[in-house]
């Protein structure tokens, strides 16, 4: 299985460092820290390929022994390079938990912040902004996403219109557990979106039939949600069968790390977002975005490995 | 919103972690100590009215406990954390509002009813047993879930109580029930939390002894 990138997507990786080309077809990108960073499409600038989700794991409240914690782990995401941080205003208080921990951290200004709109009420899209905005306790989002298509032909035109003010840098649209792949391939072609988000794991490869080769070709950078299911690919591999000695060839000394670097070794996906509650998975996780990388071949015999289990 | 709504899976309901769901009793009984003596008082009045064949205000004492358990825990601490559970506590103040109406209705029947043992074995385990699941199951004993404090054994006592009752069942028991159903047993698949389970597995057996009085009853 081969893809093709597009010819915009190469030229702005070209401007955004060194092309390892050894072990990587595509455009990747080695940080001085030996991160691997892939270029956001429309605008070449460089992302680590782990990001940090924070779907339920964030979402502690005001509960002060837990918000400590997901600082812990937070300031793990950030020692270990991280940068890009996706968070929702469905994820109950996980927005205020992010906030309170970057200010702990001193890290406001350190991080890509990917957000969403989720209301229904097409004339609220700023407010909802706003609203997630005080979560975070920062002025402006670096991403803007319409979360699950909701009311999205509300959302967008307004989304460009505060992109083309400065007040946000990106705009996309979500899905997950693969809703709605038909209206999203549609809003793909017709609408100028610098991001995609949507569900794609080793158990999960829908989105490799159409979204991530259609990515790929329309210039859109792609950040994968869901990256273990939930946790279970997880459960279902770690501790219960080995990790193949070949792993070692891709610098993977765990699970999560095998599952990571076949998604973000996909040439179309910019980055994954895993979310995880304790420090040492997430050190676990950030692993996944240091040292090679598995080519197409190295990315067929994983997924052989995986479905002989 | 709506429309999208039935596009989520279960799991997307509770946007919590296990983890975090057994912190909220933690902070809920820090929250409202001392007043785990009155709910157990309450508790234990309302059981032995019950059991001794005088359950009319049984109704009113257990609104007291829905009202509490709606309040403190799905609209004071959960909602923050679940959009969803602010609507199961305007559900659970609901229940708590008609079961107090239901409770005027009881106080004009006269005499004492026959023992439901059925019942009153449900409730004396929703009161006592209910609250040592959390802690042998390795949660920490600061999380106990109390009647009319917590939810669940709120809902089993209700279900024992209810079962109890001369009148009015068919007004006051399909919220518990649903409760059982709808939200205790998925919220236990979606935490692998299996004391949801056991909420369930209380509702159908009080389905069970409702109906089998109920054809009981028609042919005698």
């Amino acid at each position: 299985m081969s893809y093709r990138c597009s010819r915009r997507a190469l030229l702005a990786g070209v401007a955004g460092g060194l092309v390892s080309a050894s072990v990587w077809p595509w455009p990747a990108w080695a940080s001085p820290a030996g991160l691997v960073t892939k270029p956001i499409p429309s605008s070449g600038e460089a992302l680590p390929v782990i990001g940090m989700g924070t779907w339920r794991t964030f979402n502690v409240g005001d509960d002060q022994m837990l918000r400590d914690a997901r600082t812990r782990v937070l300031r793990a995401f950030l020692d270990g390079g991280g940068q890009v941080i996706d968070s929702s205003p469905m994820y109950g208080s996980s927005q205020a938990v992010v906030g309170y921990g970057l200010e702990q951290l001193g890290a406001s200004g350190r991080v890509f912040s990917a957000e969403k709109v989720w209301t229904s009420d097409g004339d609220e899209t700023r407010e909802d902004i706003a609203a997630s905005a005080d979560e975070w306790r920062t002025r402006r989002f670096d991403l803007m996403q319409v979360h699950n298509l909701l009311a999205w032909q509300s959302h967008l035109p307004t989304l460009r219109a505060m992109k083309d003010a400065g007040e946000v840098r990106y705009i996309g649209i979500t899905t997950s557990d693969g809703r709605r792949h038909g209206e999203f391939e549609r809003i793909m072609k017709s609408e100028p979106v610098d991001f995609i988000q949507l569900t794609y794991n080793m158990i999960d490869r829908e989105a490799e039939n159409r979204l991530l080769p259609l990515a790929a070709e329309r210039g859109i950078a792609v950040m994968v949600n869901r990256p273990f299911r939930g946790g279970s690919l997880v459960d279902r591999f770690q501790g219960r069968h080995p990790l193949p000695e070949w792993a070692a060839e891709i610098g993977c000394r765990n699970w999560p790390q095998f599952l990571l670097k076949f998604i973000v070794s996909h040439p179309a996906v910019t980055c994954a977002i895993p979310a995880t509650t304790r420090v040492e998975h997430m050190r676990e996780d950030m692993g996944a975005a240091r040292g090679p990388m598995p080519d197409a071949g190295m990315r067929r015999r994983m997924l052989d490995y995986v479905a002989s289990l | 919103m709506t429309n999208t709504l039935f596009t989520y899976a279960l799991v997307d309901l509770f946007p919590v972690t296990a983890e975090v769901y057994a912190r909220l009793f933690v902070r809920l009984n820090e929250a409202v100590w001392p007043a785990h003596g009155v709910a157990l008082a309450v508790g234990i009045a309302a059981l032995f009215l019950a059991c001794s064949g005088r359950p009319r205000a049984v109704p009113a004492l257990l609104a007291l406990a829905w009202f509490w358990a709606g309040y403190a825990f799905y609209i004071d601490l959960y909602a923050h954390l679940n959009w969803a559970a602010w609507w199961v506590g305007v559900v659970f103040i609901g229940q708590a509002i008609v079961l107090l109406a239901c409770s005027l209705g009881q106080r004009r029947a006269q005499g004492r009813t026959a023992l439901n043992p059925v019942g009153c074995g449900i409730a004396a385990f929703g009161l006592f047993v209910w609250p040592l699941l959390g802690p042998l199951m390795g949660r920490p004993w600061a999380g106990i879930e109390l009647f009319g404090i917590a939810p669940a054994p709120t809902v089993v006592v209700t279900l024992g109580l209810l079962l109890t009752l001369p009148r009015y069942r068919l007004l006051v028991l399909p919220v518990p029930l649903l409760w059982s159903f709808v939200v205790a047993v998925p919220t236990a698949m979606a935490l692998n939390d299996p004391d949801g389970y056991a909420a369930g597995a209380i509702a159908v057996l009080v389905v069970a002894a409702w109906v089998t009085r109920a054809v009981r009853g028609r042919s005698d």
